[in-house]
């Protein structure tokens, strides 16, 4: 008796907890998506009494979306490419090659990792400045590039490490060199990395805020982040049907590649904390 | 002898025989250049250069920007004597323990635990709201925010309203809070996820045993899953600490660190001072500073990280 009591109390407590963190997390967005097919969109949330895919529509034919969208492409996929080729070719000596100080250069890769960006902003503006690189996606890409490294070549090493070497001794008895046989055998089987540290790079760019704030200052550059900061900066968030349109589309890519991403999450997450 | 059979087939580097194969091994490395170059580039000499520049009177603009001088230590000095400094390292102080440990800790860990023994449709569903709101951008979350707490008609006033009570000025009165639950809403999904990981690693068998003994739910809980966890829970608070005391979109695009300074975190006074007050110099100083704060919370990281490699090995 006391035991089915406990456990009444027990499921009843645990289904009330999950409501409440349901409506904590899923309220807000809920919100945005009824908002954003409302025909009289607002602040609060309510269903909405006519549905309308207006905003929508408006999204392409009265803003400047298709440039931000661009734009955010444009930085999202360079710094993917410039990451995963980067990462891809320094992975492989940094877990083949034995060297003296290689476990104090992985921690220190893992130093630069948890570096917060805030701090060395100002630097970095200078050396954009320096280097002419302001109001530039090279200048962007290099910089989102340089801050995903460090995690990329843990996680490319990681890996490396995986690899068999005997596959690539019996590639090198049949005549392959040392080049010839990551060529043909180790970068294919690098694959799954590339796809996992291309994922992460891509998203990271595709959300950062701080670097376009910094570095891409005219509107012909802005990225989507930029764009919807500055639309409800300026407007407030008056403009309901286009904000929150926008905030939906903006937020589909990252949602899907997170779902693919899915399984590697805790391992990126915890690079260096568990003995690879 | 085989040192001679190593000489014929060694190259002598300063004197010092290195084999042909060791040889072909070490030129691997100029593969890691390019990426070597661009950490360098935008990491290393960039938190050098804070330091340097923390010394100098240069600023954004003006005459100062190019002919900058030396100026010793004043940006510090002036920096101590700042209150609105003071300020920023007690608010960052106060978000990073309310967000993250209060929040992020207790929501993250009690989650994962409890959806262990859940079916897999809570599993599902309320995993996958916490994770929804960690993966959509940064500014998307501050929309969405800005207007849960709008004083007019945000969803957060209509549920006061509907439980009979005043509505809040929640990016006014209570800004500081304001950010710290929507830290806890954006950044609960890492722990829960890094829990119900480490979690999966503790053998059934053990929770087994113990029912036969007797053991509750909670003694379970007190005895087996939290002592197997100490690790996960000790790198979850640094790394929770780190990821939270590096926020600046959120509070800068929500808050803006107002008003009047009240959910002013470093970060937000850094920029402020360097790029709308245009002082980079003493800006830098003041990321210096956080600076090195990181540094030491990454050294108790970096050293927990080698205590864990040494009992793995």
């Amino acid at each position: 008796m006391n035991i089915r009591l406990g456990n009444l109390v027990g499921g009843f407590s645990k289904n009330t907890y999950y409501l409440l963190i349901l409506i904590f997390f899923f309220g807000p967005i809920s919100w945005l998506l009824l908002a954003s097919i409302d025909a009289n969109p607002s602040s609060s949330w309510e269903i909405p009494q006519a549905i309308t895919f207006e905003h929508y529509v408006e999204l392409v034919t009265e803003s400047d979306l298709l440039v931000w969208l661009r734009n955010s492409f444009t930085l999202a996929i360079g710094t993917m490419i410039i990451t995963v080729v980067l990462a891809t070719m320094a992975a492989y000596p940094l877990s083949r090659v034995s060297f003296r100080g290689k476990q104090a250069f992985m921690y220190a890769l893992l130093l630069a990792r948890v570096m917060p960006i805030t701090a060395v902003i100002i630097p970095i503006f200078s050396l954009a400045v320096q280097f002419s690189l302001v109001n530039t996606f090279a200048g962007a890409i290099l910089i989102l590039s340089a801050m995903q490294l460090p995690i990329s070549l843990w996680i490319m090493k990681g890996f490396v490490d995986s690899i068999p070497i005997e596959l690539e001794e019996s590639a090198w008895l049949d005549g392959c060199n040392r080049l010839t046989g990551l060529m043909r055998i180790v970068f294919p089987l690098m694959a799954p990395g590339v796809a996992v540290t291309g994922l992460f790079a891509f998203l990271a760019a595709w959300g950062d805020f701080l670097i376009p704030l910094i570095i891409l200052r005219s509107p012909t550059t802005f990225p989507i982040a930029m764009g919807l900061y500055r639309a409800f900066g300026n407007e407030g968030s008056v403009n309901f049907g286009f904000l929150t349109a926008l905030s939906v589309v903006y937020s589909v890519p990252s949602i899907l590649l997170y779902l693919f991403a899915r399984q590697y999450l805790v391992k990126g997450m915890t690079a260096g904390s568990v003995k690879m | 002898m085989s040192a001679r059979v190593a000489d014929a087939k060694s190259i002598y580097i300063f004197n010092k025989p290195i084999s042909r194969r060791r040889l072909g091994e070490l030129s691997l490395f100029m593969l890691m250049i390019p990426a070597m170059v661009l950490v360098i580039a935008f990491v290393v000499v960039p938190a050098l250069w804070a330091i340097y520049i923390s010394f100098t009177n240069q600023s954004l603009i003006g005459a100062n920007a190019r002919n900058f001088s030396f100026v010793g230590l004043e940006n510090y000095a002036k920096l101590f004597k700042d209150a609105s400094f003071w300020n920023s390292l007690k608010i960052s102080f106060v978000y990073v323990f309310g967000s993250a440990f209060v929040g992020q800790f207790v929501i993250g860990f009690s989650l994962a635990v409890m959806l262990k023994y859940s079916g897999a449709f809570a599993r599902g569903i309320v995993g996958g709201v916490v994770l929804l709101s960690w993966v959509i951008p940064e500014i998307v979350a501050v929309y969405i925010w800005s207007s849960v707490m709008n004083y007019q008609d945000g969803s957060a006033n209509q549920i006061l309203l509907s439980l009979g009570m005043e509505r809040q000025r929640w990016l006014i009165d209570s800004s500081l809070f304001a950010i710290i639950v929507v830290n806890v809403w954006r950044g609960t999904a890492f722990t829960m996820l890094l829990f119900s990981s480490a979690l999966e690693a503790i053998p059934e068998t053990l929770y087994d045993a113990a029912s036969v003994d007797g053991a509750s739910r909670w003694e379970r809980l007190r005895h087996i899953t939290i002592p197997l966890l100490r690790y996960t829970i000790l790198l979850d608070f640094i790394l929770i600490t780190m990821g939270t005391f590096s926020v600046f979109g959120l509070v800068f695009a929500l808050t803006g660190g107002g008003p009047l300074g009240r959910s002013e975190i470093i970060g937000v006074y850094i920029y402020r001072n360097a790029f709308e007050y245009r002082e980079i110099g003493y800006g830098s100083a003041a990321s210096v500073i956080m600076l090195l704060i990181n540094f030491v919370l990454a050294s108790i990281y970096l050293r927990f990280i080698r205590v864990e490699w040494s009992e793995a090995a």
